[in-house]
Order: C-alpha cells, then structure tokens, then sequence
C-alpha cells in the first residue's frame, strides 16, 4: 500500500470521522424524532463510507469494528432500536476509537497496541449488547405476528406482522434495463461474480419482456433474472455491491434469508410480470414454498380488494400501487439503494468542490507571490523612472493582476472558522457532563474566514478559554437559580472581522470576576505591590500573568495555574492580543484579536527621516496635514484637535531617531504630515516627513537580534530593492497610551 | 461475424440452416437479426450452428431467445445444432438449455 494513498485514506477518514461527531452531537434533542432519523442516516452513511474505504486498503481492525457501529446504527434505521443517550455516547466513544484506530493505521503500525485492543474488545462488547437485544430473527417476529397490531388502515401488510419463508437462502430479483448492454455491461458477469459470494442454488432467466421479433431491438436488453443464492455468511451491502454499477437502471430487489413473506408481496408486487407466473417461478427457484405461495397470492389479493373497498379505482395502475405501496412501507431495498446512491452522489458532489492540496505546495505558492509582489514593485520603479506612457498603462495592468493574484493566492489559505468551533461542542458536552452544569454552546460567525495556520495554532489556546468558561465561569445550576439566571448556562463562540483583523471572543454568562479575588491573589503571587493603584484592564490583565490561577480548588478540567499566560504567549506568538472584560455576577468576555493573514499585508508607504515605513493600511484611517491651526491645540505637541476629538500623536522622527532635517529642507518649509492610525478603538497620530502612499509588504520576519525591538514588527523589500521596516501599530499605539496616562514622553525604540 | 446461410437450404421440405460465426455480441447484434429477418417467413424449420463462434455475450442469447419465441408462436421450430465453448457456458449460467431446443441437425 502506497503511503500517498494511505495519506488520503487518512485525511479522508479523519474529515468523515468529524462529520460524524457533528452528527452526533447534533443528536441532542432526541425527543424529535425527525431529526433524530436525519442524524442517525447520516451517522450511518458516514460509517459505512469509512468502512468502505477501510475495506479497500485491506484494514481488518477497522472494518470489523465499524461494521459492528453501522449494524447498530442500522437497526436504529429499521426501528428496531430506540436511540438513547448513553448510546450516543457509545457512539461518540466509538468515533474516538476509529479516529485512533485510523491514526494508529496511518503511522504504519501493523499490530493493534494492547490498549486499542483492550479498548476495542470493550466497545465492541457494548454495541454487541444492542445487537443482541434488538429483535432480529425471524422467530421472534413470528412471536409478536399473534399480537394484534393491525394499525394500517389501509389493510395493507405491514413490515412486522408477516411470519417468515422458510427458505434459509438469499433471493435476487433482477430486471435489467433496456441501456445494459449498450453501456457496455453484460448481466452474465455479475452472476458469474455472484458466485464469489456463495453458491447459486438456481438462475432462472426471465424472458417475458422479449417482444415480438418485429418489435424485439437486440441492442435493448429486456432480461430479468431469479436467483436463489446460498450464502449464509454473506450481508445484503456486499450483495448491494456486486451490482453498484447498474442500480441506476435496473430493478434489484434483494431479499436476505428468512424474509418475511410480505418482502416477497412487494417485491412480486414490483415485477413487471403476472403475479401468478412469478409465484410459480419463485417456486420451481426454491424461493418459496408451494403454500408460501398461495398465501402471498392471497395477501396480494385480499390487499388489492381492500384498496378497492377504500374507495380506490379497481383497477389500480401499476405506478399508483407502487406509490401508495411506498407511502404505507417504504420498501427497506428501495431504501438502501437510495442510500448508496447519495452517497455516491455526497461523495461526487464533495470532489467537485475540494481538492486536496500539499500543504507544502500552497506554502511554496504563497512565498513565490511575494517574490512576485517585489519583484513587481521593482518593475514598476523602473517603468516610471523611464517615463514611457506605454510601458506604465501596461504596468499599471500588471500591477493589478498582481494585486488579484496575491489575494487569491492567500484567500487559498483561508477556512472558515465554523469547523475548529464545532469541535467545542463536544468538550461543552463532556465538560458539562463531568462538572454537572448545564451549558450550552452558541456559535455565530462560523463562516468568518481565517488564515489555516492560524486556526490550527488558534485551536488549543481556545480550548483552554473554553474549558475554563465552564469550569470557572458558569455556576452550578444551584447557584444560579438562587441568583435568577436561567439555569442553562450559556457560552458563545463568536468571530467577526474588525479593521484588518479578525476577532474571536468567548464570552459566558457565568459568575464573571471578582477583582478583589485576583487582586489579593496576584499581591500573594507578589506580581502586585501593596497600594498599588490598577485600572479595571490592568487587573483583568494580571489574569494572563505567569503563575496566575484564581481557582481554590484544582478540577479536571482546569485550574493547574499553567493556563492563561501560555494562553497569552501562544496568542502574541501569532502577532495577537488577547482582552478580558467581566462584570461580576453577569459574566465575562475574552477577546481575541488577530491579524488576518500572515504573509502579505497592504502597507501604507511613508518616510521619516532617510529611512522609509510601513504602516499596515488596514489600521490607516485618515491623513492630515500637521499645521499650524493643530499645533496650537497643544504646546508640548502631544496631542491634537481633529475634529472636536483629541488625538494623541507621536513624531515618528523622535521615536526612530532620525537625524536632524537638513537645512534645505527647513528652508522648504517643510510640513510634517499626520497619518491617524486606528485599532482596537483606539486612535492616534504619527506624525511623519512624508507620504508615500500604498505599498503591497511581504513581510519578511526580524532576525533573532532584533526579535525583542519594540515598535517594529518586521521588514519588507521595496522596489527599489531598500529595506523598510514595519510599524508595529498596535505596539505604537500602546505605548502612546502608557506615555499619555503616565506623563511621560513617548519612549524610544533602543537601536 | 457472419451469418452464414448454408447451402443445401430446402424450401420444399422448409429447413433453414444458419451458422453464426465470429462475435455474436452486442457489436453485430443488429446486422444479425436483420439477416436472419428475411428468411422467418420462407421455412418452417430452423437450425442454427454456433460451432465457430468467436464470442458470444448476454446480448446473442437475448436474440436466440427472442427467435425461439417467436418460431414457436408460429408453430416452427428452432434447434441449436452445435455450440462453442463459450456459448455452451453461457447457456449454462443462464440455465436456458431446454428454452433453445438443442439437437442434432437434421441433415446429418
């Protein structure tokens, strides 16, 4: 086995093994009956895809264990078993098995470990018992035949209330349609195939749709077959199977052993041929006795002559019987074939929409469009140093093109978000089992769109605010009944897009923070000197302090004290900034804010001094000329007046050190610009020498020596092939903030 | 393929003798049974040598049975004088011996 196709095996289960965890946890209204079905025939098609697929790479271990899920699952499907939670949860334990069972496979193990063994021998046990308890065997239904459940109205036969055939051998019933032959297909390959399976106890050809010689094309294939088929081992999918290929055009019905009689009643019923000349055909076959015979003909009758006293036409169209049939039992065969072909058609439908790419390959893409990004910058230089006309229209386009190339090279990297919060789902469900709270988890904002690296690296740290939600956030039902809140508790997920990053915030309506708790622990801690005066952010920040943990008690799920700083770093690592908001007794809000993307970003070109700067254009909101009317809002030049609004500013000259402007300059009159840089709410003013307008950045990281410099968050090439360096806005804003509260001047960055 | 009429064809005592060579398959299907059309109405008796079949597939049982029925709601006959191999296998999976009468040819 090749180890490229094992990968997509891998992928391919790993995506279907999450479909189903979805399904079974959206089965958490079970009292609505519908949807419970709906959920249970996806669960199902989503087992029976992955065994299939398993089948084909020859993994035993996986295939018998969800070939035992699938038959549970099954008789769920049939009626025969009633969900329960404890058996979604079985389910759900299930799923985690496969999904180790599969990475087990994938990391080239041959030998189940004892653990997975132990763990599969357990599992199995359990869904064994309900495959033991549902009532299966033909004798068992005849037991219940006595009882009087003739609910139909109709009169027809109803799945339960037929006793069984004695004949212990599988019954196919085929009429193949008229296009067999010319797509290609012989119906003599799928008997001779059948043999495969089991024995063929009698083939009989059914001839009857022949027309006359004058009438009969050659071409068309008008043959029907009977086959009584011995094979006590085998089920009803490997038969399905065998005619995968010529479902769409044939009628198949395929009858297991022991059926119950009223299976023959529809499936004759269905045949295009006379009833009676079926029964005897079905007899001389060895399908059914001579007397299940008549007894079948007689139901037939007797359900026809009910229709009749119902009011219905007497002489009932073949199609109308056949609806009013399915209407009352739909037929179990029917049904499968269905079944199988949505699959096939999810399956085609999915292909059509996805590709599966090298994530190596997209990275690849990505780093040679930001060459492309600079190398463009560079052409365009030239071109208008040049001056030709021409040379810049055409310039201009290509720029363009550019531009769009970028994007959609990085909107390949972007995927909805939905996918990583519906993962939470099931540690809400977990955790609100282990902790006795009633929580439900809300999401909005599903489809916001986030670049792939971050979700993954986002996904732990918001694991860790999830759990910490429930487990220190929302009371214990107790509680907040005595508090007057709804008993369920609430957590949100929620994610939006705000000024060139993306937000994700969690937020829960649970007990929220009591700042006297964490300003005593973090003076314990030592992180805080006595006296010390805190705003409300301040404190709420001390939450993300190393060694921070306001929990009395450890629990499972959190509370270890390693949390909220790792949290934090894990955040800023991704060039994020996480906020907590609470209100004490209401709840508590954890904003997270990060860039959208990592590689490229639209930059707003400017010159301070001799050097040039990136500002991210997302941030830029306005700009302004600095003079003479704002200058006079503030001597110490700290701060203007923009519009009735005051806007704190820096000179960037000081920040950057930037040497002293030079003689010709000032006698130029020089004016400095503001460039009002927003985010996160908050405002403020680089004041700058000049504006250079839009530039595409592709950031290229800081080495290590410069890792720590402050203000700055990386580098870029311009066209001209100088080195510019990128504003960290945010870091800038920050410490404008800290500078204007504190009254001190705006710091410098350390050269 | 080929239909081959065989010569010593008798009106007078209404025996018609064919024998299909080559593919009898989906591919030649139609010219066969055009072929075999024009001679339905002349004889009374038909036998038919499968010896030198190449290939035979569901599509060439199809028309032999097609043919039978129709002789037989005619009152004429058919027999299936000589088989290949193949052809006698797949007669056999099908189970269809008795519906194709299979003898001996007559002239012999």
């Amino acid at each position: 086995m090749s180890d490229d196709s094992l990968q997509i095996f891998a992928e391919e289960a790993e995506d279907l093994l999450s479909l189903a965890e979805q399904a079974l946890l959206n089965l958490d209204d079970l009292s609505d009956e519908g949807e419970t079905l709906d959920g249970i025939n996806d669960l199902f098609r989503t087992f029976h895809t992955i065994k299939g697929a398993a089948g084909l790479f020859g993994l035993d271990a996986i295939v018998d264990f969800t070939h035992v899920v699938e038959s549970v699952l099954g008789k769920i499907r049939e009626g025969l078993l009633k969900v329960d939670e404890p058996m979604v949860s079985l389910f759900l334990l299930s799923r985690d098995h496969l999904d180790n069972l599969v990475n087990h496979v994938f990391s080239g193990a041959t030998e189940l470990s004892a653990e997975l063994k132990q763990t599969d021998e357990t599992l199995l046990k359990s869904l064994n018992c309900y495959l033991q308890s549902a009532p299966i065997t033909g004798e068992a239904e005849t037991e219940s035949e006595a009882a009087p459940d003739h609910t139909s109205s109709a009169g027809t036969i109803t799945e339960r209330d037929t006793p069984s055939v004695v004949s212990a051998n599988w019954h196919i019933s085929l009429r193949f349609g008229p296009n067999v032959f010319r797509n290609g297909m012989d119906p003599a390959s799928f008997i001779t195939y059948l043999h495969n399976i089991g024995d063929l106890l009698s083939v009989t050809l059914i001839d009857d749709a022949i027309p006359t010689w004058s009438e009969f094309d050659p071409e068309s294939c008008y043959l029907g077959f009977e086959i009584v088929l011995i094979a006590p081992n085998a089920d009803k999918e490997t038969l399905e199977d065998v005619f995968e290929f010529v479902q769409d055009d044939c009628k198949i019905s395929i009858l297991p052993p022991n059926s119950r009689v009223d299976s023959y009643v529809r499936m004759i019923e269905e045949l295009p041929e006379e009833d009676l000349r079926i029964g005897e055909i079905l007899v001389a076959c060895g399908a059914l006795t001579e007397r299940e015979k008549d007894d079948i003909l007689n139901a037939q009758d007797k359900m026809k002559d009910d229709l009749t006293a119902d009011g219905e036409a007497p002489k009932i169209e073949p199609l109308g019987q056949m609806a009013i049939d399915q209407q009352m039992v739909k037929p179990l065969v029917v049904d499968a074939a269905i079944e199988r072909q949505n699959v096939v058609k999810v399956q085609r439908d999915a292909s059509q929409q996805t590709i599966r790419v090298n994530a190596l390959k997209l990275e690849n893409l990505v780093n040679l469009v930001g060459e492309l990004v600079i190398g463009s910058a560079n052409s365009e230089l030239n071109s208008r140093r040049l001056g030709d006309a021409e040379l810049n229209v055409a310039m201009e386009n290509l720029l363009r093109l550019v531009e769009e190339v970028r994007d959609t090279a990085l909107g390949l990297r972007m995927v909805q978000i939905g996918e990583t919060f519906n993962r939470y789902k099931r540690v809400v469900r977990e955790a609100s089992r282990d902790t006795g709270k009633d929580i439900e988890l809300l999401i909005s904002g599903a489809e916001t769109e986030l670049d792939k690296t971050l979700i993954e690296k986002i996904a732990d740290p918001l694991m860790h605010l999830v759990r910490n939600a429930i487990d220190h956030g929302i009371e214990s039902p107790a509680i907040r009944a005595e508090r007057g809140k709804p008993v369920k508790g609430q957590v949100k997920l929620e994610a939006f897009h705000d000024s060139g990053s993306i937000i994700i915030q969690i937020v829960d309506d649970g007990g929220g923070l009591s700042k006297e708790n964490i300003l005593n622990k973090a003076l314990e801690k030592g992180l805080i000197q006595e006296g010390q005066l805190l705003s409300d952010k301040e404190v709420y920040r001390l939450i993300f302090e190393a060694g921070f943990s306001t929990a009395t008690s450890i629990s499972n799920l959190s509370g270890r004290g390693v949390g909220m700083d790792v949290v934090r770093k894990n955040i800023e690592s991704l060039r994020g900034q996480v906020e907590l908001e609470s209100v004490e007794g209401k709840g508590t809000t954890i904003s997270i804010r990060l860039p959208l993307t990592l590689a490229i970003i639209d930059g707003f070109q400017v010159r301070v001094g001799e050097s040039q700067y990136i500002v991210p254009l997302e941030m830029v909101e306005e700009c302004l000329e600095l003079n003479d009317s704002h200058q006079g809002s503030n001597t110490a030049g700290n701060y203007i007046n923009l519009r009735g609004e005051i806007l704190p500013f820096v000179h960037m000259r000081e920040v950057f050190n930037a040497a002293e402007r030079t003689m010709a300059e000032q006698e130029a009159k020089h004016r400095d610009n503001i460039v009002v840089v927003k985010f996160a709410g908050k405002k403020a003013g680089f004041v700058v020498d000049e504006l250079l307008g839009e530039h595409q950045a592709v950031i290229k990281p800081l080495g290590k020596v410069f890792q720590n410099l402050k203000g700055i968050s990386g580098t870029t090439i311009l066209g001209s092939g100088e080195v510019a360096l990128i504003i960290d806005a945010p870091e800038m804003l920050q410490r404008i903030e800290t500078s204007s509260t504190q009254g001190k001047n705006s710091a410098r960055v350390m050269h | 393929m080929a239909l081959i009429v065989d010569k010593g064809n008798d009106e007078s005592v209404g025996l018609c003798a064919f024998s299909i060579t080559g593919e009898f398959t989906i591919y030649t299907i139609d010219e066969i049974k055009q072929k075999m059309s024009a001679y339905l109405h002349l004889y009374e008796r038909f036998e038919i040598s499968l010896a030198d079949l190449e290939e035979i597939d569901s599509a060439g049982i199809q028309l032999l049975l097609a043919l039978g029925r129709e002789l037989r709601s005619q009152n004429k006959t058919l027999k299936l004088t000589a088989m290949s191999g193949n052809a006698n296998h797949l007669i056999k999976t099908y189970d269809v011996y008795e519906r194709l009468f299979i003898g001996v040819a007559e002239n012999e």
